[in-house]
């Protein structure tokens, strides 16, 4: 009898750990964000501005398609966020196909312009806001490095200045995204997280959009997993994916990687959009 | 959402018009030494979690203990019953004089 005992007392002590109290033992060293992509200004919008204002997440990643709208929506957009945000929440942009620019004619906005009003609030960062940058979070003794990335886009302003951001093997985008996660681990961050507009693996309704045409293996994917990136999060599909946990990656020929004996796993999520425009 | 298609294997969960239905929202995510934790938060009844990382002896026990929750609603239950039993039992000793209540009480050695 005195084994039951035992394993009942262990259970209950086990279960009275509840998620809060494991955050709350945390809580000097742990910190919570939020993302999604594809965001659109209507009702669905609103309704999800007001759950993440209420969500206590200390930040948000915003993983492109923003108002869906032509003709200067910018700045309307942006006021619809800072309305239920807060002017100083760090709410970071990343820009998708829909204000690059180039993809949608004509452009639901420039990403130049909502940079403007919706700069980096989240302290120092260090590459191209909006486009290709990285910050480490919290900016003392980091737990993780962001790095935000644009496979895929061709920006090109208003002026007529046109960057198509190619991250094939050996790009100049390709080797900053690869040193600067070589950059996370040798200063001992312990999580390294990757966030970008377009997907490549996905069910849902687009093909490979990174990499070159109809590529089904971009280098750029390759190199998250080679270099065993946490977590990488995509806009663009309008939908909810949640990977596997893998190690190998080819698109259209799944590879189990049960077997493998990376020491870290990485992540693939497509996060769902705020709107379904 | 293509559930057919061969990078559909790729995913341990969907949620799309065709599958789970439409809903708005963001995932949280909570980072600490240990992990990274998410959980979906959206406008309806679909929720996703899971966790990345070394979750720890602990982490892992509570997490068998959540997903076996029969098993551990019936350990609950025996322990419950257990010291229920226990407890009147000695009671019941005690009310007929058979155990002590304190040291002081003890009979003595001596003749």
């Amino acid at each position: 009898m005195k084994w039951i005992f035992v394993l009942g007392l262990v259970v209950l002590s086990v279960l009275s750990l509840n998620d809060d109290n494991w955050v709350r033992a945390n809580a000097a060293t742990s910190f919570t964000f939020a993302a999604a992509g594809d965001f659109g200004q209507n009702a669905n919008t609103n309704a999800s501005l007001i759950r993440l204002a209420a969500s206590g997440a200390s930040l948000f990643l915003a993983l492109g398609d923003f108002s869906y709208r032509n003709g200067s929506s910018e700045n309307h957009w942006c006021g619809i966020v800072r309305s239920h945000v807060g002017q100083n929440y760090p709410f970071e942009l990343l820009a998708g196909n829909h204000e690059d620019g180039e993809e949608i004619r004509p452009p639901d906005g420039y990403i130049g312009n909502y940079t403007i009003c919706m700069p980096n609030q989240i302290g120092p960062i260090v590459g191209d806001y909006g486009r290709e940058y990285y910050f480490d979070y919290p900016a003392v003794n980091p737990l993780a490095r962001f790095i935000l990335i644009s496979p895929g886009l061709n920006f090109s302003e208003p002026n007529g200045k046109s960057d198509f951001y190619n991250y094939d093997n050996g790009s100049s985008h390709y080797v900053w995204t690869a040193s600067t996660i070589d950059g996370a681990r040798s200063g001992s961050i312990p999580w390294v997280i990757v966030g970008m507009h377009k997907v490549c693996l996905s069910a849902g309704m687009f093909e490979c959009h990174i990499g070159a045409y109809l590529s089904i293996r971009p280098d750029i994917i390759q190199l998250l997993i080679e270099k065993h990136v946490d977590l990488v999060l995509q806009g663009h599909d309008h939908n909810y994916q949640r990977s596997k946990q893998l190690n190998c990656v080819t698109a259209e020929q799944f590879q189990n990687s049960a077997s493998s004996t990376v020491a870290q796993t990485a992540f693939t999520t497509a996060v769902q959009a705020q709107s379904s425009s | 959402m293509h559930l057919s298609e061969p990078d559909a294997e790729y995913f341990a969960k969907f949620m799309a018009p065709n599958v789970n239905g439409v809903e708005y929202g963001f995932v949280k995510y909570t980072v600490s030494t240990d992990g990274i934790r998410a959980q979906t938060n959206f406008d309806g009844s679909f929720q996703d979690s899971f966790q990345i990382g070394n979750s720890g002896i602990l982490r892992t026990v509570q997490q068998f203990f959540y997903d076996n929750y029969m098993l551990t609603g019936a350990i609950v239950l025996v322990v419950m019953v257990g010291t229920l039993t226990i407890f009147l039992f000695t009671r019941r000793k005690r009310h007929n004089g058979k155990v002590p209540k304190q040291a002081g009480d003890l009979p003595s050695s001596q003749p």
